[in-house]
C-alpha cells in the first residue's frame, strides 16, 4: 500500500517536471506569478548560461558577469507582476541584462575618472588609464586558452558601448536584427548600422589575425 | 566549439573579411554560469526580500507627504491673511511700546491702547466694561497716549467692546480677555499703586530749572535771563554765553514759573545784541 503511494507520487513529480520543461516562457512566468518557485527555477535554468555568456563577452570580467546575471534574475523576480507579454521573454531579460551591463560600464568609467591615473602620470607622458591586470584564474581559463581568443575578447571589450552591445547580441548570442532592435530599443536601421560599424572596428583591431 | 549556425544569418550579405570577423566572434567559447549560480541566486533573492522590502505605498508617500505639508502651510497662510487682516496693527502696537515700559505695564496695556484709539474716533463710544474700569486710572499715563494703533478701520476696534464674544475667531477679542489671565508674579494690579509720577500733575517749573535741564546756566537780571555758561549738552544748539533768552516755545520768560507743564522745549527765542534769533532744539534720544 505504502509503496504504491510512493510510486504514484513519483509519477506525479515526474509528470510535473516534464510539464514544466515543456512550458513556454510566458507560461512559466504566469506560474511564477502565482508563486510557483519551480517555474521560476526553470526560467533561471534556461537563461542563466546565455545571460552569463552575454555579460561576460560584454564586460570581459567573469565575476562581474556572474554578479550581473544574478542581479538580472533578481530584477526579473521582483518585477514579475509588472511583466507584460508584449515582447518575448528573452527580449525582456536581455534588455535588463544589457541595461545593467551598460550601467556597470558607466560606473567603471566614472571610477576611472577619479582613479589614481593622475598619480601615475609624468610630465612627458600622455595620461594613461590605470588598468591593473586581473590575475585571478577564471573558471573558463582552460577554455580561453588561445591567444587569438583572448585578443578577440579584448577587442570586443574595447569597443565603444553603443557598438559592443549589438555586436555581442548578434555574433555571440545569435539574435536577429529585430530582436536586437527591441532589446536595445533602437530602430532597425540604426541596429544594422551599429553592427556593421562594430565589425569594421573589430576588423581593424584584429587585422593581424587575418 | 563549433560556430553556431544562426537561423537569421543568411539574410545578410557580408564581405569576406566581415564574414571572417563574424566567424571569429562566433567561435568564441561559450561561458557558462557557475554551478552554485542557483544557490547564490536564491540567497540573493531571500536577502533582497528581507532587506529591500518596501511597501507599495512608500513611493506614493514620498511625494504625498511633502506636498500635503506644503499645502497645509499654504492654506494656513491664506486663511491667516483672510481672517486676521489686522495682524499688522497688533504687531505694530507691540513694537511701539518702549522696551523699558514693558515691565511697568501690566498685561492690561494692550486692551487699553486699543480702547484709547476707539475713544478718539468720534463715531464710536467706548462702553464702560469691567476691564476698562480696572485699568481706567492707567489711562492718564502719557506713555500710553503715545501708543497709536495704525488700524485704519475703526470698526474693527468695536470687537474690544464685545465682551460676550469669547468663542474665538478674533485676535482682538482674545487680547481683550487674555491679559487678565497672564498677570506675571510680582506685579501689583492695584491701580492706585500702579500710578507712576506724572509730568502733567507735577509742580510747574521755573525758567532756570528748564534751562538747566537743557544744559544752559542762566541768571535773571534786568528782567531777562542771561546765559552764563553752556555745557557740552547744548554747545551744538548754537546758544552762546551772553545771549539773552527771551522766550521758550513762544512764552516769554520771567522770574515766575512757566505756565507750560512740560519740559519738552522745542524752540528758544534768543536776543544776541540787537539780533533776535530763534533756535529749534532737537533732543537726541
Amino acid at each position: 500500500m505504502a509503496l504504491d503511494k510512493f510510486e504514484n507520487l513519483g509519477a506525479e513529480v515526474l509528470q510535473t517536471t516534464v510539464s514544466i520543461k515543456t512550458l513556454s516562457d510566458h507560461a512559466l512566468i504566469e506560474s511564477a506569478k502565482n508563486g510557483d518557485e519551480a517555474a521560476f527555477a526553470e526560467i533561471v535554468h534556461r537563461y542563466r548560461n546565455p545571460i552569463t555568456n552575454f555579460l561576460y563577452r560584454f564586460l570581459n570580467d567573469y565575476e562581474e558577469a556572474v554578479d550581473l546575471a544574478q542581479e538580472t534574475f533578481v530584477r526579473v523576480y521582483f518585477a514579475l507582476e509588472r511583466y507584460h507579454t508584449d515582447y518575448a521573454f528573452s527580449t525582456y531579460i536581455y534588455r535588463i541584462a544589457t541595461n545593467l551591463a551598460i550601467s556597470e560600464l558607466r560606473r567603471r568609467k566614472r571610477r576611472k575618472l577619479v582613479s589614481l591615473t593622475g598619480l601615475f602620470q609624468y610630465d612627458n607622458e600622455q595620461p594613461q588609464d590605470f588598468h591593473p591586470p586581473d590575475e585571478k584564474t577564471l573558471p573558463d581559463q582552460n577554455l580561453i586558452d588561445s591567444e587569438q581568443s583572448r585578443m578577440i575578447a579584448r577587442a570586443i571589450a574595447t569597443l565603444p558601448e553603443k557598438y559592443r552591445a549589438p555586436i555581442v547580441l548578434r555574433d555571440v548570442e545569435g539574435k536577429t536584427y529585430d530582436e536586437i532592435a527591441q532589446i536595445l530599443e533602437l530602430g532597425l536601421g540604426t541596429t544594422k548600422s551599429r553592427i556593421n560599424r562594430a565589425r569594421k572596428l573589430l576588423k581593424e583591431k584584429l587585422k593581424n589575425y587575418f | 566549439m563549433k560556430h553556431q549556425n544562426f537561423p537569421n544569418n543568411n539574410d545578410e550579405i557580408l564581405s569576406l573579411e566581415d564574414e571572417k570577423v563574424r566567424k571569429m566572434i562566433g567561435d568564441l567559447k561559450r561561458i557558462d554560469a557557475p554551478k552554485d549560480f542557483d544557490f547564490r541566486l536564491k540567497a540573493r533573492i531571500a536577502n533582497a526580500t528581507s532587506t529591500n522590502f518596501q511597501p507599495r505605498f512608500l513611493p506614493v508617500l514620498r511625494y504625498i507627504l511633502p506636498l500635503s505639508t506644503i499645502l497645509v502651510i499654504f492654506v494656513f497662510v491664506i486663511l491667516n491673511g483672510l481672517y486676521f487682516p489686522d495682524n499688522q496693527a497688533v504687531s505694530l502696537v507691540a513694537e511701539n511700546i518702549p522696551p523699558t515700559n514693558i515691565e511697568q505695564k501690566s498685561p492690561l496695556v494692550m486692551p487699553l491702547a486699543n480702547e484709547q484709539v476707539v475713544a478718539k474716533d468720534e463715531n464710536l463710544v467706548v462702553e464702560d466694561t469691567p476691564i476698562k474700569q480696572a485699568v481706567k486710572p492707567l489711562a492718564d499715563k502719557p506713555q500710553f497716549m503715545a501708543v497709536k494703533s495704525p488700524t485704519t478701520n475703526p470698526k474693527k476696534n468695536l470687537i474690544v467692546k464685545d465682551k460676550k464674544d469669547n468663542g474665538g475667531g478674533s485676535r482682538d477679542s482674545a487680547l481683550s480677555v487674555s491679559p487678565i489671565n497672564i498677570t506675571p508674579k510680582g506685579i501689583d494690579l492695584n491701580p492706585t499703586q500702579a500710578n507712576p509720577p506724572n509730568t502733567e500733575t507735577s509742580k510747574p517749573l521755573n525758567a532756570q530749572q528748564i534751562l538747566s535741564q537743557l544744559g544752559i546756566e542762566a541768571v535773571f537780571s534786568d528782567s531777562s535771563w542771561k546765559v552764563k555758561a553752556v555745557d557740552s549738552l547744548s554747545k551744538g544748539s548754537g546758544v552762546k554765553v551772553g545771549d539773552v533768552i527771551e522766550a521758550i516755545d513762544g512764552e516769554k520768560l520771567t522770574d515766575k514759573p512757566l505756565s507750560a507743564k512740560t519740559v519738552e522745549v522745542k524752540k528758544l527765542t534768543i536776543l544776541r545784541g540787537a539780533e533776535k534769533i530763534e533756535i529749534s532744539l532737537r533732543i537726541n534720544k
